[in-house]
């Protein structure tokens, strides 16, 4: 584990178990009109229809946009299969509503900084060069930090926690399903017994 | 031998004495309960978590790793707190000691690393001299008296392994050989051949082969967090409590969190209250006391049951209760390999270097440690891709592209080492903190000393020089520069020894105040051993269970 690993458990263990807060569910329609672009592929994959605990769908649309970003969708999927918003609703609707402020803050942050710099209302409307750009001078914030945390679990996290996991994250690394495994398990033990060491 | 049903047949009244209650179903405790009840002895088990089994664990990283689905925190209602000295007030969340809530404890979720002691652990003060400032002393038994306990773990748990050069002597050979060797460990062995080192077969209390009813592993890579799903694993609730529950004479509660041990007018602890796993409060009459709770439960719980004739806490006439935590320190190196090395697979370590067991005094710093090859991230995939490895991006399509690079093709060589005995390390209760059911909440003060920093830096300029002469690519290397924040090492806290006035429990794990009570559990540990305690507390376990069956049987209780 490295210092930064370290400091996001940190960070991550001080959200302790805050008190439920009102569950804000939005109808379907209006959030399939909202939010099309991130989770019709996602929800297609999953099955499950897209109803927000926690975020309203101007957030979900912008930490769509960032998530995005950070994991992108190219010759393999990315954030957006993986269903990276409906992961970050639920696990923060489970016991961490207190991260929902870092994230709404770091959004109306971006959504400024969108207007300052390139004169566009929202992160969402950007480039994606204008967004890589806008990203970067602030990748070492906590709201970056907490929404690439929670973008890359989300690669990883079984359905059971809102998004499509694990399988878009295994497949990019390797990872398989298998629970079994026999050696050799790589290249250097293929053949450690014949060359006698 | 088939998994226990999750209930005991066997009941006692909570109004009855029983002739022990054991506090704690895990590494120590599981033993102690199996041991004590086919001796004839009727024992209740008071075990905080659930009875989990095989078919409860799974794969789930955002469970067991964000969840602290085993190990519980303040989602759980169990928050910590943690602080560097005694002038600073301590913070919840800034640190944490783990350990698994559930009957087998932390021998479910832990690594199966095995190491014994070598007899230079238990007369390292003597040999190597005191060191100002630390309460490193001798433990007030030997190797010798212990390697039938080691050797009586290995055979009753099931553990894996190969004698090694530098190990200390045994009486039995291993159960089981050991397990195939890993692409890291094929690598840390080149390593080590290149500098002169030797690296051979780690022992881990996994199975390499059907043993004891139980299958041996396939190496599904996830032991190091995680319950094991095949049972290859040789924790307490697959080896000793089915035994324990099958004698008759065992209770096993789960859900039952306790609150104190009370003691009678003589100052004999007579009852243990606990609140059972629906909330009501309840009291177990017994005969003696065993607190297996770990090193931060056990000296809490003593804490927790203080008293007008025990002002200070249970069993604390030394003021030692919940002194000289030791963690063991740790620094790792990792490094880039050009072909696949696939480290997730399999247990976490397959060899082990002890060239570093007892490093030179000349060095100018006390210290000592072993060194394995493991996975970058614990094999675990979600960690893995948290770690942007090699200076790399952490975020967009090259931090992507890295992933499977950083997953498959890298290697970690990790130190395990020493930790020296402090009194200003330590757990306490927290004055402001409470948890779920009211209590202080468990605040560890804890600062590495100077020596264990430079210890852990030693260890991470031989991994990285290990890393060079397996071939490594790209490496970089990390040691706790600034201090540990947390462990799952947890040791020293109720030490042993045979002057009341310095040590918590005599020789046989019996608290020098009170008669009729035992802390069995790594908060015995007088020193820190190199890194890899649980065969450690094992054996001792089997040694205090055979002696309490003499007193027992002797009426010496």
């Amino acid at each position: 584990m490295n210092d930064s690993e370290l400091s996001r458990r940190q960070f991550l263990a001080g959200l302790s178990a805050a008190a439920k807060g009102s569950l804000i569910v939005l109808s379907l329609p209006a959030i399939l009109t909202a939010c099309r672009q991130s989770d019709e592929q996602a929800a297609a994959q999953s099955g499950i229809g897209i109803r927000y605990n926690l975020l309203s769908d101007e957030l979900a649309i912008e930490l769509d946009a960032i998530s995005a970003r950070i994991v992108p969708t190219d010759e393999t999927p990315g954030a957006r299969e993986a269903g990276s918003v409906r992961f970050m609703d639920n696990v923060l609707a489970d016991g961490r509503q207190d991260q929902l402020e870092i994230l709404q803050t770091g959004v109306a942050e971006l959504n400024a900084s969108a207007m300052s710099q390139f004169g566009a209302t929202l992160f969402s409307g950007l480039t994606q060069a204008q967004q890589d750009e806008l990203l970067s001078s602030i990748e070492t914030s906590p709201f970056f930090t907490t929404i690439r945390f929670l973008t890359v679990a989300s690669l990883f996290a079984f359905p059971q926690y809102g998004g499509t996991g694990p399988d878009v994250g295994y497949n990019l690394i390797g990872m398989t399903h298998a629970h079994a495994y026999m050696p050799p398990f790589g290249y250097y033990d293929a053949d450690y017994a014949a060359r006698g060491e | 031998m088939t998994m226990a049903e999750n209930t005991s047949a066997t009941r006692f009244a909570t109004s009855e004495d029983v002739d022990f209650v054991i506090v704690g179903s895990g590494a120590a405790g599981g033993i102690m309960a199996k041991e004590l009840s086919t001796a004839g002895f009727s024992v209740v088990v008071l075990e905080q978590g659930p009875h989990l089994t095989a078919a409860d664990f799974r794969h789930d990283e955002w469970g067991i790793e964000q969840n602290n689905d085993l190990t519980w925190g303040a989602r759980q209602g169990y928050p910590q707190s943690f602080r560097r000295n005694a002038d600073e007030v301590a913070q919840a969340g800034a640190g944490r000691l783990g350990y698994a809530h559930n009957v087998g404890g932390s021998s479910i979720h832990y690594s199966g690393n095995f190491w014994r002691m070598h007899p230079l652990d238990f007369n390292e003060a003597s040999v190597r001299g005191s060191i100002p400032g630390t309460n490193f002393v001798d433990w007030p038994i030997t190797y010798e008296e212990l390697e039938p306990y080691y050797t009586k773990v290995d055979w009753e748990i099931g553990v894996s392994g190969q004698q090694g050069p530098w190990d200390p002597p045994r009486s039995r050979d291993y159960p089981c050989p050991a397990m195939p060797v890993k692409s890291s460990d094929v690598l840390l062995e080149r390593g080590a051949k290149a500098l002169g080192l030797t690296a051979y077969p780690a022992p881990v209390a996994i199975l390499s082969q059907a043993y004891g009813g139980r299958p041996g592993c396939i190496h599904c890579g996830f032991c190091n967090g995680y319950g094991c799903e095949v049972n290859a694993k040789s924790s307490t609730t697959v080896t000793m409590i089915p035994l324990a529950l099958a004698s008759g004479n065992c209770e096993l509660r789960t859900g039952c969190t306790v609150a104190r041990v009370n003691t009678d007018d003589a100052g004999r602890a007579n009852e243990v209250v606990y609140w059972d796993a629906s909330g009501a409060e309840q009291s177990q009459r017994a005969k003696a006391v065993v607190l297996c709770a770990n090193g931060a439960e056990t000296p809490r719980l003593l804490l927790l049951s203080d008293s007008a004739q025990h002002p200070d806490g249970l069993a604390n006439s030394s003021g030692m209760v919940g002194k000289n935590l030791m963690f063991n320190c740790h620094a790792t190196a990792v490094g880039l390999f050009e072909h696949p090395v696939n480290a997730w697979k399999s247990i976490p370590t397959t060899r082990v270097i002890h060239d570093y067991y007892a490093l030179d005094p000349n060095l100018g710093f006390y210290g000592g440690g072993g060194i394995d090859g493991r996975h970058t991230s614990r094999g675990a995939p979600m960690a893995s891709a948290m770690n942007a490895l090699f200076n790399g991006p952490t975020w967009g399509s090259e931090y992507k592209r890295n992933l499977s690079r950083n997953f498959s093709h890298t290697a970690a060589f990790s130190g395990h080492s020493t930790s020296l005995p402090l009194q200003t390390n330590n757990v306490s209760l927290d004055p402001d903190l409470k948890d779920k059911f009211g209590r202080p909440a468990l605040r560890t003060t804890y600062m590495d000393h100077p020596d264990d920093i430079a210890t852990a830096k030693f260890f991470m300029e031989r991994c990285l020089e290990l890393m060079d002469a397996a071939g490594a690519i790209q490496k970089f290397g990390f040691y706790p520069e600034n201090g540990q924040r947390g462990s799952v090492h947890l040791l020293g806290t109720c030490r042993m020894g045979n002057d009341p006035a310095t040590s918590v429990v005599d020789r046989y794990n019996r608290s020098h105040d009170v008669p009729n009570l035992f802390m069995v559990d790594g908060s015995s540990m007088v020193t820190s051993s190199r890194g890899q305690p649980t065969m450690t507390i094992m054996a001792l376990a089997f040694r205090a269970a055979d002696n309490i069956v003499q007193f027992a049987r002797r009426g010496e209780i």
